[in-house]
């Protein structure tokens, strides 16, 4: 089976395909509700994630030639999110999040993480600074490339290398003093 | 602590989040159509002299064809379609513009939205490969949408 890839996936949505885009819709859907998770409070998550791919839909004339889809969306998920978390504050729909972590892996291959490094790190990432936490969060949390979070973020890609490295130091001091 | 190991706990904990259940968005019906996927395709008037505006629309407009079955079908360079038909009076009761879209589907799912939003249609037409149907805008002008 040749997987399609998503610029054919795009040119197809582009001349009206429907089925196309719910081709997208599937193959994203995933990170989407990652990215609805990490920004927007729990119960509007559904909602984000309709409201962004309907808007992905009618945007998609303005996604440009060689650009990727999914980093594309995630920026639109993430303004969707952002718009709706109103008042809320940032911090706390992180806080909240807590109990929502798996605490045991899924994948033998995964490290086993302790219910203390779970609270260690989370506590740690949503400490950083706004535009540093997000590089962190799309690069480890979504995993997406640097090019990938480059775009998502609307920033040079030296600027997510730079924001990492910063993010990183900043991550190991404030960890290593809590240990 | 490294950086490769700081790296590898990040992503061992972004491995765990825990996403809530939820059903996948259901787009249908929630997709405006693609304004670039329904272009005007062709106009169909009623005439009283058709030899006196074929050679007008061909001299002005360069829309030049065949007449078939009483009707001349005139095309421009850029593919654009005019129909003129033979009538006793003007303007016609059988004028009506088109639009196109990629395929039968897309037609039956306009269709189908059209009825649900009580606009008046008339039933489907369809063989392999082809479909259409025509609606009345608000003056009674008649408006197809079709594939092929």
């Amino acid at each position: 089976v040749v997987e399609v890839a998503d610029a054919e996936l795009v040119v197809r949505a582009l001349d009206g395909d429907e089925s196309a885009f719910s081709c997208l819709v599937a193959r994203h859907v995933d990170v989407a509700r990652r990215v609805a998770f990490l920004h927007a409070p729990r119960h509007e998550i559904d909602d984000v994630i309709q409201d962004a791919f309907v808007r992905a839909w009618v945007d998609l004339p303005r996604l440009r030639t060689g650009e990727g889809f999914r980093p594309w969306l995630v920026a639109i998920v993430a303004n969707h999110a952002r718009n709706r978390r109103r008042g809320a504050d940032r911090r706390e729909i992180w806080e909240g999040r807590a109990p929502e972590w798996r605490q045991q892996p899924i994948t033998p291959d995964e490290h086993v993480v302790s219910t203390e490094q779970v609270t260690l790190v989370l506590a740690a990432v949503s400490a950083l600074r706004e535009h540093e936490r997000d590089v962190v969060v799309y690069r480890y949390f979504l995993d997406l490339s640097e090019a990938e979070t480059a775009q998502a973020l609307g920033v040079a890609v030296g600027t997510v290398k730079s924001r990492l490295s910063r993010a990183l130091d900043r991550l190991r001091i404030s960890m290593g003093a809590s240990e | 602590m490294t950086n490769l190991d700081l790296e590898s706990l990040l992503r061992s904990v972004g491995a765990r989040l825990s996403l809530p259940e939820g059903p996948p968005p259901d787009l249908a019906g929630k997709l405006p159509l693609r304004s670039r996927s329904m272009d005007l395709d062709h106009l169909h008037l009623g005439v009283r002299d058709l030899d006196a505006s074929a050679a007008f629309y061909a001299r002005w407009f360069g829309l030049t064809g065949e007449v078939i079955d009483g009707t001349l079908f005139a095309r421009n360079e850029h593919g654009f379609l005019l129909c003129l038909t033979p009538t006793d009076n003007a303007p016609p009761l059988n004028a009506h513009f088109g639009f196109t879209l990629t395929d039968s589907r897309a037609v039956r799912a306009l269709h189908d939205e059209m009825v649900a939003a009580d606009v008046v249609v008339d039933d489907i037409y369809e063989e392999p490969g082809y479909a259409s149907f025509r609606v009345a805008d608000p003056d009674g002008t008649f408006v197809e949408v079709f594939a092929e």
